[in-house]
């Protein structure tokens, strides 16, 4: 309990906090770290630090006030360009997350009679290390977007470098996967080239099946807060159901699944037929490409205009309407709009473009309207897409912790990029495999399929993740499954999870500010932070579980454990020359292993332009956007908008344009067709509707951290099926009474949530999967993009089927 | 026992809303500070995480309120932690 004394301090200070942010001045450039904790309370003992936010990858900063070893406050950090010193309520709640009562602390081997045991950390390593040195081949390690850098950095040298094994992928795969195919497809090189500064200068917004007022919050502040200071802002929202964005838009615009193919098609469509493309920007910038006839691939082949109208020609709003469900007036009036060159257009998208089997294909469709339209490369004028994890952007597609890739956008199929792997990691020549490794879906496959029936992974890692919530179709995988009996599930988190329940031995996990990280967040913006309290028990770091993996693997003598030297891949040395024994825990952080491997990482950056800072540059600020040069003075200047010959340093000299990594060697991007094709599988007799799944504001994706927190918890106590009051009443199915949501592939019991907060239309439901009594994704399927390999969770055929009436508020 | 200091965004000048200032700052628990544009500075002050959620909720659904978010929190207890009977029992 706080004293009245301490109480009437923390109200003062928050009370300053809070009128600071009414009264202005927030939009600060990157500073150093200590200029903005000046009016935070100190007294009593409490240190302040800067971290970015533990959920979603806008990457908000806070400030963690810490005393007696213990988060106690967090404030939003003023000096933070991205949130300007605001919080949304998963990001008020983000210190509680360390301190839920069933935090893991001590490892557990599962027993023959399933219970759990504790055991030693030496153990728990010995016995990971032998089953990798027995059959390192069949070994493989599945991360996700909350790695850190450094964690996934580790992780991929470790697999790729050390064991020559590529079966390593993150659960990204599931999330952002079509976005990276998206943007190779177009530009030749991953990730957005634009930032957050471009929702401060649209003059339209729109939202393709994304919902950021409720999943990306801060972020869709800035755009509200313009129009409570008199801006205006038009917001269009395209989406197969009512959401609280929806609620903010000048115009929602209701599509059928897939029905964005044929509206970006459809836009592309007009502006060809009206003449009011950007002839200039298409003729200096720009290809035309489509989809090879036998082989399709992501370079694709070179078309002619021409042949882009020709194809291009059927896509009339009218068809358009019919594809979509989306009325012709209004494709019309989205390629008026397009067709404006005064005003600046920026489309947003996440989770409902790249959880899409055309995921690929969307993604380059809408990249696609904005060069055909010039809405490109100005401040406002983007195609951006939001990632939903904090470091998907950092870990996952810039180390390249994927099956095919190596870091700095390197792939493993080409000789010259593993040969320059192989001398940044100082191992012999021929130590990378050349064949990429398993996809997320393929790898879990092969995991749960029985060894004697070609089921050739049979031991895997999983950090930071909750893949037996968040794969599709987890019947498939996990039930009644026979014949896994040489299978062996290791699992590093911090709470047991739907993942721990099916795992043999379970690691007790260090969190966030319980450790050193770096994340990267979705405008390309690099971040960092210190440690700043202890973990509980015996919970360990991430990267020193590898690193000790490795070590011990090393002392087995395994020789892929050693570079040229004969040195130990993870060495660190002293200054004195002398190597530091991090594999031990107790000795771990004698140095800062974070800054050994980030220096390293960074030499890998500069091929794909994607140039780091030394990281102690980092150190002083809140993140910093990558391609970060040195500049003449020493200083290093980050990147806000990239390919745009005003800010970009890698634009040649005089261009106003240059996508200096095109696919197609001559500078320009490129815009696709494809044509549009229907979803996998479509509600019938049998299975008559649709059904969406996804996230809600109070739950941060499978809810292993929110779920510990009683007040967002009691918000959003329960996963439930959204349906339309019309769809129930036809099924004489009551509000709060329990249904059975059944597919071909299985079946999960819900309450219904009538004409709840998203609204979707009559025929079809949504359902949340934070909930891990309620795996939803015993239903979904598990069809995906041909390119990405990212699964669709958006849309599949299932029944409500009545069960039996129960109690639920609405 | 949280203390927070929060912005309310309305949809217009705070001027415009001075049925729903008035409405919050009846509730108790929280002190109303300044004002500038469309932005109100708030503390709240109460006495468990559930009522610190209530006025949360009651705050955002008043008329005109488009945005509410944090500048600063403290607590000082564990978080509470809801069970999750059927992965503790296993693990």
């Amino acid at each position: 309990m706080m004293d009245s004394k301490r109480r009437n301090f923390l109200k003062s200070a928050a009370m300053a906090a809070a009128g600071s942010m009414v009264a202005g001045n927030t939009s600060l450039p990157v500073v150093h770290a200590d200029q903005a904790v000046d009016d935070l309370p100190t007294g009593e003992g409490m240190e302040w630090n800067k971290a970015p936010c533990r959920f979603c990858g806008t990457g908000c900063h806070v400030q963690v006030g810490v005393e007696d070893g213990r988060v106690v406050a967090i404030a939003g950090d003023k000096a933070a360009d991205v949130n300007k010193g605001l919080l949304c309520v998963k990001g008020y709640h983000v210190g509680g997350i360390l301190y839920g009562k069933d935090r893991l602390t001590q490892p557990l081997l599962r027993q023959d009679d399933g219970s759990l045991k504790a055991i030693e950390w030496d153990k728990a390593i010995e016995i990971i290390a032998k089953r990798i040195f027995d059959s390192p081949e069949t070994f493989a390690f599945y991360g996700s977007g909350q790695w850190t850098i450094p964690e996934g950095y580790a992780a991929q040298k470790f697999m790729k470098g050390g064991l020559g094994n590529n079966h390593i992928d993150p659960n990204a795969r599931l999330c952002m996967a079509s976005a990276v195919t998206g943007f190779l497809a177009t530009y030749g090189v991953d990730e957005p080239a634009g930032c957050y500064q471009d929702l401060d200068e649209c003059d339209v917004l729109i939202t393709w099946g994304n919902n950021p007022a409720e999943m990306h919050p801060v972020l869709f502040s800035r755009v509200t807060d313009r129009r409570s200071r008199g801006e205006t802002v038009r917001i269009i929202d395209i989406g197969t159901r009512r959401t609280r964005t929806t609620d903010a838009a000048n115009d929602y615009l209701e599509m059928k699944p897939h029905g964005d193919v044929a509206i970006s098609l459809g836009i592309m469509h007009l502006l060809i037929e009206n003449d009011n493309y950007d002839k200039s920007f298409v003729e200096k910038h720009c290809n035309f490409r489509g989809a090879e006839e036998l082989t399709p691939t992501l370079q694709g082949e070179q078309i002619s205009e021409d042949d882009f109208r020709k194809r291009i020609a059927k896509y009339t709003p009218e068809l358009v309407e019919e594809l979509s469900g989306v009325p012709a007036d209004s494709i019309r009036m989205l390629a008026d709009l397009f067709g404006n060159h005064d005003i600046r257009i920026t489309s947003l998208w996440c989770m409902g473009m790249n959880q899409h089997t055309m995921g690929t294909a969307i993604n380059s469709l809408v990249h696609g309207v904005h060069l055909l339209s010039g809405h490109f490369g100005r401040p406002g004028d983007a195609p951006t897409s939001l990632t939903g994890q904090p470091s998907a952007c950092g870990t996952v597609r810039e180390v390249g912790t994927l099956a095919h890739a190596l870091p700095g956008g390197r792939v493993v199929a080409k000789p010259e990029h593993r040969e320059q792997c192989e001398g940044f990691w100082n191992v012999r020549e021929g130590s990378i495999n050349e064949v990429p490794g398993y996809h997320t879906v393929k790898m879990f496959e092969q995991f749960t399929k029985p060894t004697s029936d070609g089921g050739d992974i049979t031991t895997m890692f999983v950090q930071v993740t909750n893949p037996g919530q968040t794969l599709p179709n987890l019947n498939a995988l996990f039930n009644d499954k026979k014949g896994l009996e040489d299978k062996f599930l290791i699992v590093s988190d911090v709470y047991p999870t739907a993942t721990t329940a099916l795992a043999d031995l379970i690691l007790p996990a260090a969190m966030w500010v319980e450790k050193n990280g770096m994340f990267g967040n979705s405008e390309r913006r690099t971040q960092q932070w210190f440690k700043m309290v202890d973990p509980p028990g015996e919970a360990r770091d991430d990267t020193w579980m590898t690193i000790a993996i490795a070590h011990k693997l090393f002392e087995m003598g395994y020789e892929g454990m050693k570079d040229k030297d004969g040195d130990f891949i993870f060495a660190v040395k002293d200054d004195d020359g002398q190597e530091i024994p991090v594999w031990e825990f107790d000795r771990y952080y004698d140095t800062n292993i974070d800054k050994h491997l980030f220096e390293e990482y960074r030499l890998f950056t500069t091929m794909k332009h994607k140039n780091l800072a030394p990281y102690e540059e980092y150190v002083k600020a809140r993140g910093l956007r990558w391609p970060v040069v040195e500049q003449e003075d020493g200083s290093w200047r980050e990147t806000k908008f990239r390919f745009s010959g005003f800010d970009d340093p890698f634009v040649k000299e005089g261009q106003e344009f240059d996508f200096y990594h095109s696919s197609s060697d001559d500078g320009r991007a490129q815009i696709w067709f494809h044509e549009y094709a229907p979803p996998p599988e479509m509600p019938d007799d049998e299975f008559p509707m649709w059904l969406c799944t996804g996230r809600v504001l109070e739950h941060w994706h499978s809810g292993t951290m929110t779920r510990r927190l009683a007040p967002l918890n009691r918000a959003m106590p329960t996963a439930y099926v959204e349906m339309h009051m019309e769809d129930a009443k036809a099924a004489n199915i009551r509000q709060g009474e329990i249904v059975t949501i059944e597919s071909r592939r299985g079946v999960c019991d819900l309450p219904v949530w009538i004409d709840g907060r998203g609204r979707p239309p009559r025929g079809t439901v949504f359902v949340p999967f934070f909930d891990e009594t309620k795996l939803i994704n015993n239903v979904t399927l598990d069809a995906h993009d041909p390119f990405s390999k990212q699964p669709d969770y958006k849309k599949c055929a299932v029944r409500v089927v009545k069960k039996s009436v129960a109690k639920v508020s609405s | 026992m949280p203390i927070s200091g929060l912005v309310v965004t309305f949809r217009s000048s705070v001027a415009e809303h001075a049925d729903s200032i008035e409405r919050i700052a009846a509730i108790p628990e929280i002190d109303v500070g300044e004002s500038a544009g469309s932005k109100l500075a708030i503390v709240v002050d109460s006495e468990t995480k559930r009522r610190d959620q209530e006025i949360w909720d009651s705050v955002q659904q008043m008329p005109g309120v488009v945005d509410l978010a944090v500048a600063m929190v403290a607590f000082d207890e564990d978080a509470e932690t809801d069970k999750h009977d059927a992965i503790r029992n296993e693990t």
